[in-house]
């Protein structure tokens, strides 16, 4: 090997240390595996590059060896096998689907992984680009030590040696690479000897400096540790003090406890069952109807239990869609609950072996029977039709009608003695001016979508001593998960008199695979969820969905005979007549509604904060491509822009500027006290012919001399375009 | 283009005899249609004699030398008025001053009186003797030169004085194949004596008028201005240039640029001509002498540093 390779092959390598530095705390703290296999990747690709291989021979490799990794990791197909290649195949059409119905919810583990192989391809990509053209690192090395010392400090990575290895391997590819480009600018400095001498003292230099630096002992820090600081700072932190023996972290997932609300929960993704069904759908167990200001239980009134055998129609409070709408639900349990997971709108559920059902009015749970005593169900079919509300009718539940609401609703409009007045107070604030009781629950439900409430399940906060539970949701922390906000709003739909109940469940869940193409989703732990059900007199009962983060609307069946832009702006008030102008008012409720869209639209933008951010991002590393590669696009830009101006003066003078700009951007830089036309002989010669001269005697003649019209403007504009292609190529 | 043409034939007769000096030649042709005067500092021997003899013979003009000596007196110049008996009335012998191009050799080696009786001369292009004010006649171009290396005995021209001079040259040895050149047109004829003359007086006075009507755009007169500017604000200068400077190097411009075949004035024109126009009307301080900064360097410096115009300032 030529003294040159050997000189490229360290920078590749340490380039490489650098590199897998990055892939470390990324792989540890995305509970991704497999870190040889990304790092065997980054060894291949840096290998390519350093032997320059062709990108036709290179990137069909690199394919080849994602697909094996793929293959190896999610499958225990041999990789050389119809079965693997069947895979590949489903695996492309259906994330490709997923894609083109913008589902990204929906894509696959393994396409994840192939998108940051790709990442990584392009993380390579850019790093041989520094390596070889710009000959300089120091960005990358800068970033790479940042991205170490920050996620040490702030996360739970252990960066100590990977500090170290970055920074010895990052001034080492750093002096190589500018070894390198000394001996490619001037060749007497290139000599071994100098080389080897300037290298090797470069070692020296950075391996005793850095192990003194490891050995020394080191002053301890000024500031302390963030972590335990940002732990103390929240507000659960407080409560765990409280010594209600809450510290320990609740793992989350389905309980039926629920007497004691709030505190963190630990993730568990533990998976509790599958369900192949065509829709997304909500999966209820249970309803609670008494809230105690820290919790839910249940009421103790009797029991309604109805028994029903498999296939048999079940009869609850809540009436199933059409008949024609009718859907089954496979569910195949993975946990031991003897009880059924119900979608919306269930009618029958259907199994192979005996069981029987009970169903229970009261906490709406539908366990399984066998033999008589409570029995865990496995397998089992459901059919279900999505009720499907009139948005007439719900337009037409009347505030009124509540009072005419039998005793049995009483329990649903339970609320405790202590619970706070401004609890009602919010309530009644948040659905003023609803005309019906849709309105109003609609209103509480986008309360918490909007007025800062935040989602998190490590920062809720536990009520201590008379705290109540909802109170300090919605005044103090505004942290929570979905507990939260369903009990929130349960209390504030019954502080506004409308029925309402606790419903706990699990939330759809993740689409891993497809069967016949019906997606078949699997619920975990971390599925868990809790939600409200409101009751309107004349339409019965309807979910709700405030936690942020969370859909799971209703079908609403838009059957209103008035006009759509009152449908869809409800809360005007019918615009004023122009016989009565009343531009006051008018201009009031403009500036209310612009508020309004206003507040909506940062809303909405800062929800959707990190999309926005990584637009941000993308467009950046787009504009900054595109600003490196101008050279590439620029003519095709330029010359049909400016072909479409007159042949005169103005866009003579535009045009002979915008060249000027242009060379300046190439270097070509005009000197201050350079007069144009030494400039353009400067640049004629660069580009030898003598179009910028031309250009410039008839722009003097112009500018200087006012002979606007002698400028024989086709000519002028042929020699423009000719530079300006000849500065791209 | 018809002007360039009978520029250009001026100055290809005065390189029949001039050889390697084109660039003086045209210089000199510059400060004559700019109605300048030019002031030659070399050492003798050079051709200056030769190049303004070619010059006037060129244009049929009128050609007079007046040979500076420090007992030379103003009316040795200007003229004298002697008694006639015969008349019994004074009457005016016109001097050496009263002709087309007037050779001054060694202006520094007279008194400064009769120095400042040619400058007059020059400046108003009229003579007054005993009260009674003469023009001199049209065209009136006054070559003067100096020798920088005698200072015995010798008046160096005030530099108010300078200011007059519209353009000041130096002329240079020729370079060996040139000086070749030379021996062999003059070892059998006197060159000198084999031109005549390509244009006549009017048409001369016409150029002259011609000028005039250069164009010199707004931006131009700006970048003459900035440049004047520039002198009196650079540390190296004691003096910078007055605005007669500035009215001097617009005229050489657009002389310049009429040399040229065009009808305006471009930056290049301003640049080439600036180191001629001021070289002579800025007074170094002697911190430059230290540093070995000649006038030229400064110059050059203030042309490099001072932005060329070649875009429309917004407002405008």
């Amino acid at each position: 090997m030529s003294k040159k390779a050997v000189l490229s092959f360290f920078i590749y390598f340490f380039v490489f240390v650098l590199t897998v530095e990055w892939l470390k705390p990324v792989i540890e703290l995305t509970d991704t595996d497999h870190l040889y296999l990304f790092s065997l990747y980054l060894l291949i690709s840096f290998l390519f590059y350093f032997i320059r291989l062709k990108w036709y021979y290179a990137a069909p490799i690199k394919i080849v060896f994602i697909c094996w990794v793929i293959i190896s990791i999610y499958t225990d197909f041999s990789f050389i096998s119809l079965d693997a290649f069947a895979y590949l195949i489903e695996a492309i059409r259906v994330n490709t689907s997923a894609l083109i119905s913008r589902e990204w919810l929906e894509v696959t583990n393994p396409f994840r992984t192939f998108l940051f192989f790709l990442l990584l391809w392009m993380t390579t990509y850019l790093l041989n680009y520094w390596i070889r053209v710009r000959k300089n690192i120091l960005l990358f090395f800068i970033l790479t030590i940042l991205f170490i010392t920050i996620l040490d400090t702030f996360s739970p990575y252990n960066g100590e040696k990977s500090i170290m290895i970055a920074l010895i391997s990052g001034f080492i590819a750093m002096g190589l690479l500018y070894a390198q480009k000394v001996g490619t600018e001037n060749k007497e400095q290139a000599k071994t000897p100098l080389l080897l001498g300037g290298i090797g003292s470069l070692v020296v230099i950075l391996v005793i400096s850095g192990a003194l630096a490891f050995v020394l002992p080191k002053a301890g820090p000024s500031w302390p540790d963030p972590i335990p600081f940002f732990t103390a700072a929240k507000p659960s932190a407080s409560s765990e003090e409280g010594g209600n023996g809450s510290g320990v972290h609740k793992k989350v997932g389905y309980g039926e406890n629920d007497e004691n609300l709030g505190g963190a929960f630990v993730a568990d993704d533990t998976p509790v069952f599958t369900a192949a069904v065509p829709t997304r759908q909500y999966w209820k167990i249970e309803t609670k109807d008494t809230y105690t200001s820290k919790g839910w239980i249940l009421s103790d009134t009797e029991a309604q239990i109805s028994s029903y055998k498999l296939g048999e129609l079940i009869q609850s409070d809540i009436t199933p869609g059409e008949e024609e709408r009718t859907a089954t639900a496979s569910v195949s349990m993975s946990q031991e609950y003897s009880f059924v997971m119900q979608p919306y709108g269930l009618k029958e559920v259907d199994a192979l072996e005996p069981f029987t059902l009970s169903w229970n009015e009261t906490n709406q749970k539908l366990s399984t029977f066998n033999g008589g005593s409570a029995a865990p169900i496995t397998n089992y079919d459901v059919a279900y039709s999505e009720p499907v509300y009139s948005l007439k009718a719900l337009r037409n539940t009347k505030i009124e009608s509540l009072d005419s609401l039998t005793s049995e609703f009483d329990r649903y409009l339970q609320l405790p003695e202590t619970l706070p007045t401004r609890v009602r107070e919010l309530a009644t604030s948040i659905t003023e001016g609803d005309a019906n009781l849709y309105e109003k629950a609609k209103s509480i439900e986008r309360y918490f979508k909007q007025n800062g409430f935040r989602y998190n399940e490590k920062l809720a906060a536990i009520p201590e001593g008379d705290t109540d539970y909802v109170d300090q949701f919605l005044f103090d922390t505004k942290v929570g998960y979905c507990d939260n906000f369903s009990t929130s709003m349960v209390v504030l739909l019954r502080s506004e008199g409308i029925p309402a109940r606790w419903v706990k469940g699990f939330a759809p869940g993740e689409i891993v695979e497809r069967e016949d193409s019906i997606p078949i989703y699997e619920i975990t732990n971390n599925n868990a969820h809790s939600w409200v059900e409101a009751y309107f007199p004349n339409i019965g009962w309807m979910t709700f969905e405030p936690t942020i983060g969370f859909t799971n609307s209703a079908n609403l069946n838009y059957d209103l005979d008035i006009q759509t832009d009152e449908l869809e702006a409800p809360k005007e008030t019918p615009a004023p007549t122009p016989t009565k102008p009343k531009p006051e008012k008018e201009r009031t409720e403009v500036s209310q509604k612009l508020t309004e869209v206003m507040s909506n639209a940062v809303k909405w933008v800062l929800d959707r904060k990190a999309i926005f951010i990584w637009i941000i991002i993308g467009l950046v590393f787009i504009g900054l491509l595109a600003y490196r590669f101008r050279r590439k696009w620029l003519s095709k830009v330029l010359i049909p822009l400016y072909r479409a101006r007159k042949n005169d003066w103005d866009s003579f003078e535009k045009m002979y500027h915008q060249l000027l700009k242009q060379l300046h951007a190439y270097g070509y830089v005009k000197e201050q006290g350079q007069t144009l036309t030494e400039y353009a002989t400067q640049i004629d010669g660069c580009f030898s012919g003598n179009h910028m001269k031309h250009l410039t005697s008839a722009y003097e003649r112009g500018f200087y001399g006012g002979n606007k019209a002698e400028i024989d403007y086709p000519l002028m504009r042929e020699s423009w375009e000719n530079l300006i292609n000849q500065l791209s190529s | 283009m018809m002007e360039q043409l009978q520029i250009q034939s001026i100055i290809t007769n005065i390189e029949k005899v001039m050889i390697g000096k084109k660039h003086i030649a045209e210089l000199a042709v510059v400060a004559l249609l700019a109605e300048g005067h030019v002031l030659l500092e070399d050492v003798p021997g050079v051709g200056k004699t030769m190049m303004v003899r070619a010059l006037a013979k060129s244009i049929g003009a009128d050609f007079k030398r007046i040979q500076f000596t420090p007992d030379l007196l103003p009316s040795d110049v200007l003229g004298v008025s002697i008694y006639n008996p015969k008349e019994m009335e004074f009457e005016f012998r016109a001097g050496p001053i009263m002709g087309n191009i007037v050779l001054a050799d060694e202006i520094n080696r007279t008194s400064p009186k009769t120095q400042s009786a040619l400058l007059e001369g020059m400046e108003e292009a009229s003579v007054t003797i005993d009260g009674i004010t003469m023009p001199i006649p049209k065209p009136f171009f006054v070559m003067a030169t100096q020798n920088p290396i005698e200072h015995e005995g010798t008046y160096p021209l005030p530099e108010a004085q300078l200011d007059r001079f519209l353009l000041k040259l130096k002329m240079g040895y020729p370079n060996p194949s040139e000086e070749i050149e030379i021996l062999d047109r003059v070892e059998k004829l006197t060159p000198i004596e084999q031109i005549d003359s390509v244009i006549s007086l009017e048409q001369l006075l016409n150029l002259q008028k011609q000028v005039k009507m250069v164009k010199v755009d707004q931006t131009m007169k700006g970048y003459i201005v900035d440049l004047a500017n520039r002198t009196r604000q650079d540390t190296y200068i004691y003096l910078g240039v007055s605005p007669r400077a500035s009215i001097a190097l617009m005229r050489a411009a657009q002389s310049y640029a009429m040399l040229q075949g065009r009808d305006f004035v471009i930056p290049d024109d301003i640049q080439y001509l600036t180191p001629f126009v001021f070289g002579h009307r800025v007074i170094l301080r002697p911190e430059a002498r230290y540093d070995g900064i000649s006038t030229e360097e400064v110059l050059t410096r203030i042309i490099k540093r001072t932005p060329v115009p070649y875009k429309r300032k917004v407002s405008q």
